[in-house]
């Protein structure tokens, strides 16, 4: 499956952008891996953000746990609304890689 | 600028921009990095576990629907004693589709005293007797010389206990709507009187009684101790005839609590007294099985084995 970046961003811009340096696959890979680490960490940035003191250990808790049922129904109890803030990380990330990708080639 | 700079740049700033975000996670959130430190683990395997859950959920439809509950056990949580015990469950032959419930709290209100006390012979002999007739189960007052200090106690609220090193309380529910039935009433950073307990059912069952003022103790506290650990035993709300069966966990509660026993959050709720005070007037009486045969959980049908 791919990452939830992948799912929900699109990602033929970044691609588009690599191809104009002629990365390989492999170093185009080797990017868009970054770029699921950054999305992954502000995903967790803004879960926790919406939960109070108490709440984040027994969510953390619940992610170690690998119960995937359980985590995203506690995410969308506690969490309001939880998919917009989900579809604006996505396109802040986006936002964020492009600029790193495209200052990188300036300098 | 050579290809291979350039990458090595955008791999930088990408890197540089992660863990920044890394690192103002474990600042901002400071319970969060002391949990990540006292499990050894790293912002990077906590965000890509809930960025994976959430993939899956969203694939699957979960998320991005309503917010009712999805009731699933998930495989990993069936373990092998509950896959024994369930076996053993469907080897049991249902006799009467009546609802003994209403039927034992009926007949119990006319055995038991107005407020928990130990029970004298005739009486238990009358409730070993209803259950026998209600459930089909051998309960017993009295087994193998052993006995409590009371058969007829308040009972209070415990919380879940540590399974083994690193549980945490979310793996002791299977699914949401059991979190939240369950999960508020927490889990005890210790263990009970006899260790960890030897499977998954025995903990989600668990009892607490006063083992220390058994009259058999002041005679032999080592076998006494030895003859209470993990001992099956049946209790029952009186007022609603719920009941369920489960193991001694735990000695307890101190005598200046006012309770003289105490049940698991799953026991409290199958016995009807896990709201409010979670507290309630409960029967435990020690359940002849020596050939274990008899599942743990909540009673609801008279059964035969």
């Amino acid at each position: 499956m791919d990452s939830l970046y992948r799912q929900l961003a699109d990602t033929q811009i970044i691609h588009s952008h690599l191809d104009k340096f002629e990365f390989e696959d492999s170093e185009k890979e080797q990017i868009l891996e970054i770029v699921d680490h950054i999305f992954h960490h502000r995903l967790l940035a803004v879960v926790l953000e919406g939960l109070v003191e108490g709440e984040k250990i027994t969510f953390i808790e619940l992610v170690d746990s690998g119960n995937h049922l359980m985590v995203v129904d506690y995410i969308k109890t506690k969490v309001v609304n939880i998919e917009d803030k989900l579809k604006a990380v996505v396109e802040e990330v986006h936002q964020q890689v492009m600029e790193d990708i495209l200052s990188a080639a300036e300098r | 600028m050579s290809k291979k700079n350039l990458l090595n740049k955008i791999a930088k700033n990408l890197t540089k921009r992660k863990d920044t975000l890394a690192n103002e996670i474990q600042e901002k959130h400071q319970e969060v990095g002391e949990w990540l430190k006292d499990h050894e683990k790293d912002v990077s395997s906590l965000s890509k576990g809930l960025s994976e859950t959430i993939a899956t959920s969203a694939a699957t439809g979960i998320l991005l629907l309503s917010s009712s509950s999805l009731p699933v056990k998930p495989d990993s949580f069936i373990t092998a004693s509950e896959t024994t015990i369930s076996e053993s469950a469907t080897k049991t032959k249902v006799q009467s589709t009546e609802d003994p419930g209403a039927v034992i709290a009926a007949k119990l209100a006319e055995i038991l005293p107005s407020k928990p006390r130990q029970l004298n012979e005739e009486e238990m002999k009358k409730v070993e007797d209803t259950v026998k007739e209600s459930f089909g189960l051998d309960a017993k007052g009295v087994l193998d010389g052993y006995k409590l200090n009371t058969n007829y106690s308040y009972m209070g609220g415990e919380q879940h206990l540590v399974r083994f090193q690193g549980d945490t309380l979310a793996r002791h529910v299977r699914n949401s709507s059991e979190w939240a039935m369950f999960g508020p009433a927490g889990m005890a950073p210790g263990r009970g009187a006899w260790g960890y307990f030897p499977n998954e059912e025995y903990e989600r069952y668990y009892m607490v009684v006063q083992t220390f003022l058994s009259p058999n103790w002041k005679e032999n506290p080592k076998a006494t101790y030895d003859w209470f650990k993990f001992r099956k035993v049946l209790a029952i709300n009186p007022h609603t005839g719920q009941a369920v069966t489960g193991v001694i966990g735990d000695a307890g509660p101190a005598e200046w609590t006012g309770k003289q026993s105490g049940g698991s959050p799953e026991v409290m709720h199958y016995l009807g007294i896990a709201g409010g005070p979670r507290k309630g007037d409960v029967l435990i009486f020690f359940l002849d099985d020596k050939d274990n045969k008899i599942p743990l959980g909540p009673v609801t049908r008279k059964v035969g084995q």
